[in-house]
């Protein structure tokens, strides 16, 4: 399996329901699991007398933001698949940043997909603990971009 | 003096449709942006309106663009309350272009073309587009903005634009009357909109059929990468998939950074 092939596998295991899926093809096998944040490869075992080389393990966390979980906390997620911004227009200042307090409704940054310029407001008041997506990257639906401390 | 002028809200609501009873139908002579307008007043908590101008000042396009909105074209922004789910939003560009144009043939018996994934075309030529935008929050609202040159004279648009623009008046020499013009996209577009949560396999076959993209060569920059190949289709959401020339493999834009179309 090439490293297209496994990119277009995770694309498509990001956006289904699965937790874990499991896939043996060409004499390698790829494991993905959501939530430990790492991929697997390893060579599939098909016949006991065809030994496979050995392939290390990869590990990776797609971001290096590690999101705060409990009661106190309120994670902002995309609604939407698209792009993220943190200002209103190129060169301009971005609408919050960490530590920032804000208030319920005020507008955290946008999601655009084809042209449509959707704003994300805060669902309740507090403090901007973590921004956790980056500005101009693409963000998958429900993907958290920040994370308020009530 | 174009039959621009004589748009008001009673004469709209003479030819407003069933669907769209209880709307509220706010027209003004001039202003910056009726989306901008629209944004202002649901960020104030009103629901079910739309905003007419007879000119736009700094009509919004694509980004940083203007819209030129000189009198006689049709400028509305219409909030669109529905069950649609909310990562379905994007799709209602393409819900925008079909009842445009459906309300342009059904009033003036002009065939558009539609790009994707805002734009609408006449003869090759820009004749209107879409900017939605919304908010996800304890505001929750959508503006669909749209601008369609109906009965704008080609001499009202700057000179650098006038040969990448059309008119429906300018291509026929007709005027047409803007209040039946804003009646029947108004309910065209809450007929497409309910059609886009039951049925949105309708809304993409009927975008398909008038489409100029598909089937197109086109490019694109995603993510810094430009992606050049050919335009084979839309997904369920309305995203583009293309088939890139280099990898073999069929990419969906989603955030488009258009580089234009390429003659191959």
């Amino acid at each position: 399996m090439d490293l297209n092939e496994i990119k277009k596998l995770i694309d498509i295991f990001e956006k289904s329901d699965l937790n874990e899926l499991e896939i043996e093809k060409d004499n390698s096998k790829v494991r993905l699991r959501k939530g430990g944040g790492f991929i697997e490869t390893a060579p599939a075992v098909r016949h006991a007398a065809v030994p496979a080389p050995a392939t290390p393990k990869a590990a990776a966390t797609p971001k290096g933001k590690v999101i705060p979980e409990g009661d106190n906390y309120i994670k902002i997620n995309s609604p939407m698949v698209g792009t993220f911004y943190r200002s209103p227009g190129e060169g301009e200042d971005p609408y919050v940043k960490e530590g920032d307090m804000v208030q319920k409704g005020q507008v955290l940054c946008i999601v655009e997909a084809m042209k449509l310029m959707n704003e994300i407001e805060a669902e309740a008041s507090g403090k901007i603990i973590s921004i956790v997506a980056e500005n101009a990257a693409p963000v998958e639906y429900d993907e958290t971009l920040f994370v308020i401390e009530k | 003096m174009t039959v621009g002028n004589t748009i008001s809200s009673l004469e709209i609501e003479k030819h407003l449709s069933d669907n769209s009873r209880g709307l509220q139908l706010i027209v003004v002579d001039e202003t910056d942006s009726t989306n901008d307008m629209a944004k202002v007043l649901s960020k104030e908590g009103k629901k079910r309106f739309a905003v007419i101008a007879k000119r736009q000042t700094r009509g919004k396009g694509r980004g940083e663009h203007i819209w030129a909105s000189p009198d006689g074209g049709i400028y509305l922004s219409l909030t669109i309350e529905n069950d649609l789910p909310k990562r379905r939003i994007p799709l209602l560009n393409l819900t925008l272009a079909v009842a445009a144009a459906e309300t342009i043939l059904q009033t003036t018996g002009a065939t558009v073309s539609l790009k994707w994934p805002n734009d609408i075309y006449l003869h090759g030529r820009k004749l209107g587009g879409i900017l939605i935008e919304s908010s996800t929050g304890p505001t929750d609202y959508i503006v669909a903005g749209i601008g369609i040159n109906l009965n704008s004279e080609m001499e009202s648009f700057p000179p650098e634009l006038r040969e990448g623009v059309s008119s429906i008046y300018g291509e026929t020499g007709l005027f047409y009357d803007p209040n039946l013009f804003i009646a029947n996209l108004i309910s065209s577009i809450l007929k497409w909109t309910d059609i886009t949560i039951a049925e949105s396999d309708r809304v993409i076959d009927e975008w398909s059929r008038l489409s100029v993209t598909l089937g197109s060569r086109v490019a694109f920059v995603v993510g810094g990468r430009t992606i050049r190949g050919l335009a084979v289709g839309v997904d369920s959401d309305g995203f583009l998939m293309v088939e890139d020339d280099d990898t073999h493999l069929t990419e969906k834009i989603v955030s488009p950074n258009i580089l234009g179309e390429v003659c191959c």
